[in-house]
């Protein structure tokens, strides 16, 4: 049963992460406004909550996985953000977008949170 | 008989309401698109609740931030127009304008149940619902600052 749990948590603190995606795909294709390069970027943050409520295991701006510390939220993927804007060096935003999509695992017991937000920054 | 409890008392307690804003310092020196004027702040704003047979509400989260109950029971709180609304009270309390204004409505009536290799489906019996609106807040440069 202990083995179970642990394999449980471990799990659990191995989903609650941050994945950043930045493609350069689009540079060159002309853009908003202009702009000779578009970065888009997508933030995707993830954790598990108790009821859909209480906080199990959620991941910070920073990547690491916080257990009971509810961390997905606008601001935390908006740090990140704020971090690959100073390192581009960006001065222009095309687009900024979030949402919220929920999974309820063992009906209602466990749900995984995953908080998206995309992103278009332009380069001259 | 314990399960449906169970089952009904985790339902209960997944309607809920948020208000996520958000800013960075380096957002607000950075131009959105050709629009004049500073980034504020990036605003998402969510409302979740349960429908029996897809029209009666069961519990949402409460949009009146002044209550301190979270939930409302048998009121429908989860339409387009209040979260519309409770952006627009947002923006306005924070003197600026939205800009890049997104919707998202989603319906589930799917529910995995363990030991079942699909989802059951549970149509029109229940089903949860959920409005998301984000967009970003920008205030004209010299304009006055009115926080809430």
């Amino acid at each position: 049963m202990n083995r179970f749990f642990g394999t449980l948590l471990t799990a659990l603190s191995l989903a609650g992460c941050v994945s950043v995606s930045a493609t350069k795909e689009l540079a060159g294709i002309g853009a908003e406004g202009g702009a000779k390069n578009a970065l888009v970027v997508e933030i995707v943050a993830s954790g598990w909550y108790l009821f859909d409520l209480l906080p199990i295991v959620t991941a910070n701006s920073k990547g690491e996985a916080e257990f009971f510390k509810d961390n997905l939220c606008a601001q935390s993927n908006l740090d990140v953000l704020d971090e690959i804007v100073k390192s581009e060096n960006v001065r222009r935003i095309g687009m900024i977008s979030s949402h919220e999509t929920d999974e309820g695992v063992l009906v209602f017991l466990v749900n995984r949170h995953t908080f998206r937000t995309t992103a278009t920054l332009l380069k001259d | 008989m314990k399960f449906v409890w169970a089952f009904l008392g985790a339902a209960l307690l997944s309607g809920c309401y948020y208000v996520y804003p958000a800013s960075s310092p380096t957002l607000s020196q950075c131009r959105f698109a050709n629009e004049d004027g500073e980034i504020v702040e990036h605003l998402f704003v969510e409302n979740c609740g349960w429908y029996l047979f897809y029209t009666i509400p069961i519990c949402c989260g409460d949009t009146d931030e002044s209550h301190w109950f979270p939930l409302v029971f048998f009121d429908d709180q989860v339409t387009n127009e209040i979260i519309q609304r409770r952006f627009a009270e947002r923006v306005k309390a924070k003197g600026a304008r939205a800009v890049g204004i997104t919707m998202v409505n989603r319906d589930t009536v799917t529910f995995d149940v363990p030991g079942l290799p699909f989802p059951v489906v549970v149509p029109y019996i229940l089903c949860a619902r959920e409005v998301q609106i984000s967009g970003t807040l920008i205030r004209d440069v010299g304009e006055e600052k009115r926080d809430e």
